[in-house]
């Protein structure tokens, strides 16, 4: 199997170095649920804009965003 | 000739220093042998003090040809026979081994460590053929007349053959692990793709790039988290604080925004004043680390250039050796010695002479101990010679830094004024220093900073001028940097304070990383990857502190240099043999990733005209001459193209063009000095230094 984002090998949708970033995203939507009142979508967005995010998070989380329209 | 002894120094500077200290003129006469210099000096004998350079014999395979692993032959040889461009070691060892034949003494006054050690023991054994164990030893901290003739007569008995031992021991297993792991990985890419890119790892330096790599995927997976805080601001007689609030930061938007609405515009009651007197005990002496950690921060000289910037500082017999783990100032160096040596020059003068009062002085000092060397001092001796600006800095930070470790403790005073509005509770805070104590000896390079609150009682009313709620962001962890890497080596116990800069300016310059704030290239992050899936030992901190720790046994006759090797062997043979049975998958990972590290380092920046390609470097297929072009071109989307100096190299700067904010790219060329190319050409700089050019012309026309 090929990961969504970079093409490397994976053993699920993404590879080991996405995969990681992947599981950051889902693990931290809670805080921003919790935090902000967050929607899914407009914490993708936010994650994409922010200046803080890892390179890969960004790629997956506009890997999520292409996966929902 | 008459017979004379043989004094064997680590380089040419500290020769001199010896002969000069040793002679009873001072006077030494300077002698030259095809370019190999040497000093006679008249004692109670006569005296040759000859140097080395450095290291003059390393580990060799014994054996042919370099395209095969794994090797486990190896002999200690002359470096000329291992390394290209090492020619002049054999001139120089022929000059040491000719003035061995007429000495009736040997004594070694390399620097005392392991690395001097071994150096001493190779050309006494080798060059001298077989002096060793009739040599003697001196042994010294400083270059100064008075420790050096102290250290000529009262020998040691014997060179330290422990040391040594763990000096040969240290050289040997990092050439077993070096050379057979590099020539794997070489000989991968190199089967794989047909090209030769030297690939390299060792012992240290693996697990080193482990650590970078690891920080570099935990800034790439990052994830920020939302967070608050408020800003506030009160007006006390004209002029402006910043206040905090009780809670520094919130989780959720919404209780920020509810602190806000209920304290805006409100004037609030000063509530409680507190002051708290601390003290703070002076800072403590110098190993190498400390010195080279606080260097890059006040400076930002890499560990590199500080450690070379101290060894010039003690070869000028102006500190004492730097390449110590010592944080002790034992009395034995002569505190007051040195004090009234540094009252001589103006800058410390009053300073010392504070210090000269104290009738019995006791450093702070610190935990960490060296049994060859103490803390990093100065020696009292002032410069002969007009300092380099860096040099005269790190000076002036070790005599400071040793005045300071006298000085009395600190004492800060810190203010807590909480202002209630509305119910809620913020913070004002000020800070001074009460009595300067070690500070005033540091002071250049204290960096706390006073804050000044005006006479406030309780009871008082305070208007608060600017509320904000500021929304914020938790950040990736930092990216290390020389400094912060040598000290996480440090900490966790991998290579020693004499190569630990070594091994990060290697990472550089085998384009593993790049950059002063580390980032890890594609290159990096393939080699640990292979690592880690073929031979994980290697870049395993856990088994690079274990070797480290057995070879530290050996100094100490804890540990058979035998055994240390022998279970080294036993560990690297499995790795091999895993990386020989999947070649081809490395040699592909690996060529895959030097490809990508090659088009990388030929990208110049973004481009200017279509904002989606990236500018790059390319080569014509017709002329073979070189260009800048847009990667999109292959797209058939973008025909952006410039010109390049046909003549020497150029090199991506990764910086933008002050005048236009293009990419820039650094151009040598033979006889020239290197400079900044911006090849845009309406860049406005450019303009301006065409019309600059052209008024200079009209105005040498005029006024001819």
């Amino acid at each position: 199997m090929k990961c969504k984002v970079c093409n490397r090998e994976a053993q699920n949708k993404y590879c080991e170095l996405h995969e990681k970033a992947y599981a950051n995203i889902m693990q931290k939507f809670e805080t921003w649920k919790k935090a902000a009142d967050t929607s899914w979508e407009q914490y993708l967005n936010d994650l994409v804009k922010n200046e803080f995010t890892g390179i890969w998070a960004k790629e997956v989380a506009e890997q999520l965003l292409k996966d929902k329209e | 000739m008459e017979k004379y002894t043989l004094i064997i120094t680590e380089k040419p500077d500290a020769a001199q220093r010896i002969a000069q200290a040793l002679d009873q003129k001072g006077k030494p006469e300077k002698m030259e042998e095809k370019n190999v210099p040497y000093f006679l000096a008249h004692r109670d004998k006569p005296l040759v003090v000859v140097p080395a350079l450095g290291h003059l014999y390393t580990v060799v395979h014994v054996g042919k040809g370099r395209n095969y692993y794994p090797v486990f032959n190896f002999k200690w040889a002359p470096r000329y026979l291992a390394e290209k461009g090492a020619k002049h070691i054999r001139t120089w060892i022929e000059v040491v081994s000719k003035l061995a034949k007429n000495a009736e003494e040997f004594v070694d006054a390399c620097d005392y460590d392991i690395e001097g050690s071994l150096i001493g023991y190779c050309l006494l054994k080798y060059a001298c053929e077989n002096k060793e164990n009739v040599a003697k030893r001196m042994k010294f901290s400083t270059l100064t007349k008075k420790e050096l003739e102290i250290a000529y007569d009262e020998p040691l008995p014997k060179i330290d053959f422990a040391l040594i031992e763990a000096g040969r021991t240290r050289h040997e297993i990092d050439w077993l692990y070096g050379v057979n792991i590099s020539r794997a990985l070489t000989l991968a890419a190199k089967r794989w793709s047909g090209k030769y890119a030297t690939l390299s790892t060792g012992r240290v330096q693996g697990p080193a790039l482990r650590f970078l790599v690891a920080r570099e995927k935990s800034i790439h997976s990052f994830v920020p988290a939302p967070y608050w805080s408020i800003r506030v601001t009160v007006d006390i007689e004209g002029a402006t604080y910043e206040v905090e609030y009780a809670k520094k930061t919130f989780e959720k938007r919404v209780d920020a925004e509810t602190v806000v609405k209920a304290c805006k515009g409100k004037a609030g009651k000063i509530e409680k004043i507190e002051k708290k007197n601390t003290k703070q005990r002076p800072p403590i002496p110098f190993d190498l680390g400390t010195l080279q950690t606080e260097v890059y921060s006040l400076f930002g000289y890499t560990p590199r250039r500080t450690a070379n910037i101290a060894e010039r500082l003690y070869l000028e017999a102006l500190i004492s050796y730097p390449r110590t783990s010592s944080q002790k100032l034992p009395p034995v160096i002569g505190y007051k010695t040195i004090l009234k040596g540094l009252s001589k020059e103006r800058a410390y003068k009053g300073l010392a002479s504070d210090l000269l009062q104290i009738g019995e002085l006791k450093p702070r000092e610190g935990a960490k101990e060296d049994p060859a060397h103490p803390a990093v001092y100065p020696t009292g001796n002032l410069p002969e010679r007009p300092l380099h600006e860096s040099e005269r800095r790190v000076w002036d930070l070790v005599v400071r830094r040793f005045m300071a470790v006298f000085g009395e403790p600190a004492i800060k005073q810190s203010m807590k004024v909480t202002i209630n509005v509305n119910g809620h509770r913020f913070y004002l805070r000020g800070r001074r220093i009460l009595k300067k104590g070690w500070m005033k000896f540091y002071k250049p390079y204290i960096r706390t900073e006073e804050v000044a609150l005006p006479p406030l009682r309780e009871g008082e009313t305070v208007q608060l001028r600017e509320m904000l709620r500021e929304d914020k962001f938790t950040k990736p962890p930092p990216r290390f940097n020389p400094s912060s890497l040598l000290k996480q080596m440090e900490e966790v116990g991998i290579g020693t304070k004499a190569t630990r800069a070594d091994i990060i300016e290697t990472l550089y310059n085998r384009k593993y990383i790049n950059e002063e704030r580390i980032v890890v290239t594609d290159l990096g992050f393939d080699i640990v990857d292979v690592l880690r899936k073929y031979c994980s030992g290697v870049i395993s901190v856990k088994f690079t502190r274990e070797l480290e720790e057995k070879m530290e046994r050996i100094q100490t006759n804890s540990e058979k240099r035998e055994n240390v090797l022998f279970g080294a062997v036993e560990r690297l043979k499995p790795m091999l043999e895993e990386l020989k049975q999947r070649e081809t998958a490395i040699g592909e990972a690996l060529s895959n990733a030097i490809k990508r590290a090659r088009i990388q380092e030929r990208i110049v920046g973004d481009c200017p005209t279509c904002h989606t390609g990236k500018l790059m470097i390319l080569y014509s297929r017709k002329t073979r001459k070189r260009f800048i072009g847009c990667t999109n071109y292959f797209k058939n989307a973008c025909q952006t193209s410039f010109p390049l100096p046909q003549r020497g190299t150029v090199k991506p700067l990764h910086k933008s063009c002050k005048g236009c904010g293009w990419p820039t790219l650094l151009v040598k060329m033979k006889g020239r000095r290197p400079w900044t190319l911006c090849f845009n050409e309406k860049c406005p700089k450019k303009e301006e230094r065409r019309k600059r050019l052209e008024m200079q012309s009209l105005q040498q026309r005029s006024s001819k």
